[in-house]
C-alpha cells in the first residue's frame, strides 16, 4: 500500500492496519484504492492505419487501472479455428509490455512459439505481420480510461489492422 | 506529522460507488483445480461441464489450464492460457499444443469469441491419450442467488465416450 511508515518517522498502533493503510493513501485516488476489474472485448475486421505507430483504445468505463492483460487472435489462420496471436500483459507505464506469441509455420502442420519483454530490450511484442500484413503488437499499458494497445504499422503504406480478443484491466 | 483519525476511513469508502464489501480490500485470489472423471459424451452429444466455484463477485478470470500431452523436452505439457468474463463471448485464450511429440498435429493458437472462434483450445484435454477434447467455453455465470461459477464446457470429437484430464489455476478478478 505505498509508502512504509518507518520512513515517514510514525510509529505503526497495533491492531488497526486497515486504519493506517488509508491513512496512508495520500497520493492515491479511490479509483486506485478500489479497483474492480473490468473486462472488455473487442474486434476490428479491418482499420486502415498508417505507417507508423497507431493507439487502438480500449474503453474500460473508468480511471485508476494499473495493470492490464489479455489475449490478441490476429489474421494468420492454424487450424480451423485457431489463429495467431499472443497473451499480453501491460501496466500504466509505456514500455514495459510482455508478450507471448503464438505463431503459425508453415500454416497447418508444425508451429513456434517466442516470447517478448520490452523492459529487456525487445521493440516489438509480437511478429510482424500478426495483425495485418506488416502490422505488430509493440506496447500495451493503461492510459486513463483506455487501455492502449500500440500496434505499429512497419510498411511504408497503409495497411488493415485486424485483431480480436478480450482484455482484463484492473 | 500526518494525522490519523479513524473516521477517515467511513468518509472514504462512503465515496465509493459500485463497489462492494468483498471487493474491498481483496486480494488476488487464486483456485487451484482439476479435474480427472468427467465423462464426455461425443459428438452430436455434450458439450462435457464443469463448474468451479468462485467468488461470487468474480466479474473475470485468468486461467491456466494444463493437459497431460506432452510437448517434448523438459517435460513441457500442453495447455491453455486465457481469460474470461461473464458472457460466454467474452473468454478468448492462447493454446499451446507445442513442436515436438505432437509433431503434425501440434499447434500454437490464438483464440477469441469475439473473433468468432467456436472453442478455445486444441483437442488435447482427454486422459486416453487421443486428441479429441477441446476447450469449447468459459464464462462465469450464476448458480444461485448467492453462487457463482466458472463453467467450463468440453466438446468431445471422437466417436465414443471420452474422460478429461485438466489441471489448472485461476486468478479471480472482482
Amino acid at each position: 500500500m505505498g509508502q512504509g511508515l518507518d520512513g515517514g518517522g510514525l510509529m505503526r498502533p497495533s491492531g488497526d492496519d486497515v486504519v493506517l493503510d488509508h491513512d496512508l493513501l495520500t497520493d492515491v485516488g479511490e479509483d486506485d484504492h478500489h479497483p474492480s476489474a473490468v473486462l472488455e472485448r473487442f474486434a476490428v475486421n479491418a482499420l486502415s492505419i498508417s505507417p507508423g505507430d497507431y493507439e487502438y483504445r480500449v474503453d474500460l468505463g473508468k480511471s485508476g487501472c494499473q495493470t492490464v492483460r489479455g489475449v490478441l487472435r490476429g489474421v494468420a489462420n492454424i487450424d480451423v479455428q485457431g489463429h495467431e496471436g499472443c497473451f499480453f500483459i501491460g501496466s500504466a507505464t509505456t514500455g514495459q509490455g510482455a508478450a507471448v506469441n503464438v505463431r503459425p509455420y508453415p500454416s497447418g502442420t508444425n508451429s513456434y512459439c517466442g516470447s517478448y519483454s520490452r523492459l529487456y530490450g525487445d521493440t516489438l511484442l509480437s511478429y510482424v505481420g500478426a495483425y495485418g500484413t506488416s502490422i505488430a503488437l509493440k506496447d500495451a499499458y493503461i492510459d486513463g480510461d483506455d487501455a492502449v494497445l500500440l500496434f505499429s504499422n512497419l510498411s511504408g503504406s497503409n495497411q488493415n489492422l485486424r485483431v480480436y480478443g478480450s482484455l482484463i484491466a484492473k | 506529522m500526518r494525522p490519523r483519525d479513524w473516521r477517515e476511513i467511513p468518509e472514504l469508502h462512503s465515496a465509493l460507488e459500485n463497489v462492494g464489501i468483498d471487493q474491498h480490500h481483496i486480494r488476488p485470489s487464486n483456485i487451484e483445480v482439476s479435474n480427472t472423471s468427467l465423462s464426455v459424451s461425443p459428438l452430436p452429444g455434450g458439450p462435457g461441464v464443469w463448474d468451479i466455484a468462485v467468488p461470487f463477485d468474480a466479474v473475470a478470470v485468468m486461467f491456466n489450464l494444463r493437459s497431460l500431452h506432452s510437448t517434448d523436452q523438459g517435460g513441457g505439457k500442453a495447455g491453455v492460457t486465457g481469460v474470461a468474463g461473464r458472457s460466454s463471448l467474452d473468454a478468448a485464450t492462447v493454446s499451446l499444443g507445442g513442436h515436438g511429440t505432437l509433431a503434425s498435429t501440434s499447434y500454437n493458437a490464438a483464440y477469441s469469441k469475439a473473433g468468432g472462434a467456436l472453442y478455445l483450445s486444441h483437442k488435447v484435454f482427454d486422459a486416453s491419450g487421443n486428441l479429441v477434447l477441446a476447450l469449447r467455453d468459459a464464462y462465469l455465470t450464476l448458480t444461485g442467488p448467492s453462487t457463482r461459477v466458472l463453467r467450463t464446457e468440453w466438446t468431445n470429437f471422437g466417436s465414443g465416450y471420452e474422460t478429461l484430464n485438466c489441471w489448472g489455476e485461476f486468478m479471480v478478478f472482482g
